[in-house]
């Protein structure tokens, strides 16, 4: 599909407008939703992707399948599809479970429903939003794709959240962690908020770390740890048994994730001494994962997770590390204002932020 | 004989490794998969931009250089947009993935 949209107001005009209001209020305001707008629309019109080869359209898929007993639930009720890819490398190939079917035979269909489950509780009931796109879009999740494929992602314009069986050398089946289903679906809230750019710079690092932050965040919230109770790792419990104990991402100590053969040294800097680019976001989001850590240790992961997605409501596609800070640190003090967060948390954002260097 | 070198970044792992294989060190088989494969990242480079999917996402992505006598060729794929022609090559790429030196 051609998006013919063109923005009457230069996109860095509008970021202009979106960095000044993104301090002021906890809702978004109709200039930072147009920047994100505008640079959706840009991307798409870069863009233009054919499909997915051998991917049935969803709606027929979901039409087929539902005479088979299974629940289709209606669009927009942030119900949850699990479909089976079968190895191939394309979506929606076989639908295994919907929004409140019984448990299937694949334990990887059921962890991916379980964890899609949990994600949606979490924003609904601790931060208030309805599934992805605020709007209750359905929860799609595509098991079994391509051959012992080693990874997952959220597909942003399929808007599919897909996930590989792993090769059993690095990684194993990767519904095996609740991080890796809340960092992809994040990608599709930041996708529907901040939109930041996928770039080797700092705003693709943003885009990152905002995924692992609430990722992790999810992660302690389902299995009841705090701050000096969580183990602040990501991807720890799909590594393959030859690499038990290690783990993709240390957000405490950005660096010590992993040092083996197989996956060489974590490469990720511990804050902006080690910053350069263009770098990949894997690599430069260490430093901002580092920040969330710092503040969730002096106020706690709620009020850390609180402030840092309604930091990511109000950024701009072109955000880097500063602006991160000055509109964490500006929302800190409005929910401080309304009790929602510790009094000192403005100060808190700001400390770790300078601790990390970019403040 | 045509070497190819591929990187990998992107997805939920971020994990980037690399490989080079030449098309003459494979097993026959594979040999013929690797040669459609070559002849359609061909087409693909003479395209702007010469990638398939979406780069400069958070998709899965495959920095593939050919290394032609006449020059080298880079194209830039993204899960799932990998042409079919192409995957057996990416496979065998993918099986002599390691670490970035």
């Amino acid at each position: 599909m051609t998006h013919r949209y063109h923005s009457f107001v230069p996109p860095h005009v509008l970021d202009h407008i979106a960095r000044v209001q993104g301090r002021e209020s906890l809702e978004p305001s109709a200039a930072q939703r147009s920047t994100v707008l505008s640079a959706q629309f840009r991307r798409a019109r870069r863009n233009q992707t054919p499909d997915v080869p051998g991917t049935a359209p969803l709606l027929a898929a979901q039409a087929a399948v539902g005479l088979k007993g299974l629940t289709v639930p209606p669009t927009a009720t942030a119900g949850r599809l699990i479909y089976d890819d079968e190895t191939q490398s394309s979506y929606n190939i076989k639908l295994l479970r919907g929004e409140g079917d019984p448990a299937v035979a694949g334990q990887n269909a059921d962890q991916a429903y379980d964890s899609l489950g949990a994600v949606r509780e979490y924003y609904k009931q601790q931060l208030g939003r309805n599934s992805i796109d605020n709007a209750g879009l359905n929860l799609v999740a595509n098991v079994n794709f391509g051959e012992n494929f080693d990874n997952a992602f959220w597909d942003p314009d399929a808007q599919v959240m897909v996930f590989g069986n792993g090769d059993n050398q690095i990684f194993k089946d990767l519904t095996g962690d609740l991080d890796v289903a809340a960092h992809e679906l994040t990608h599709g809230v930041t996708q529907y908020t901040a939109g930041l750019n996928y770039t080797n710079d700092q705003t693709g690092a943003l885009n990152e770390s905002f995924s692992d932050m609430l990722g992790s965040a999810i992660d302690a919230f389902v299995h009841h740890r705090d701050a000096d109770t969580h183990n602040w790792l990501i991807g720890d419990e799909i590594m393959a048994d030859d690499l038990a104990g290690e783990a993709l991402r240390s957000m405490s100590e950005p660096g010590s994730a992993f040092d083996n053969q197989i996956m060489g040294r974590d490469p990720q800097p511990r804050d902006m001494s080690g910053y350069f680019e263009p770098a990949d976001p894997h690599l430069m989001s260490g430093i901002t994962n580092r920040w969330f850590y710092l503040i969730c240790k002096e106020i706690g992961i709620e009020a850390g997770t609180l402030i840092m997605y309604q930091t990511l409501q109000n950024l701009w596609p072109t955000a880097v590390f500063t602006d991160a800070a000055v509109v964490a640190a500006a929302q800190a003090r409005i929910l401080a204002e309304g009790k929602q967060v510790p009094a000192e948390a403005a100060q808190v954002v700001r400390a770790a932020a300078r601790q990390q260097g970019f403040w | 004989m045509v070497r190819v070198s591929m990187e990998r970044s992107g997805g939920f792992t971020g994990l980037r490794s690399a490989a080079t294989l030449d098309t003459d060190a494979l097993p026959s088989a594979q040999a013929a998969g690797a040669l459609d494969g070559l002849t359609a990242l061909e087409r693909l480079a003479a395209t702007t931009p010469a990638a398939a999917g979406r780069p400069g996402t958070a998709l899965p992505g495959y920095r593939l250089t050919v290394h032609w006598p006449s020059g080298d060729q880079l194209v830039q794929l993204t899960e799932p947009h990998i042409p079919p022609e192409v995957r057996p090559l990416l496979t065998e790429l993918l099986k002599r993935a390691r670490p970035p030196g």
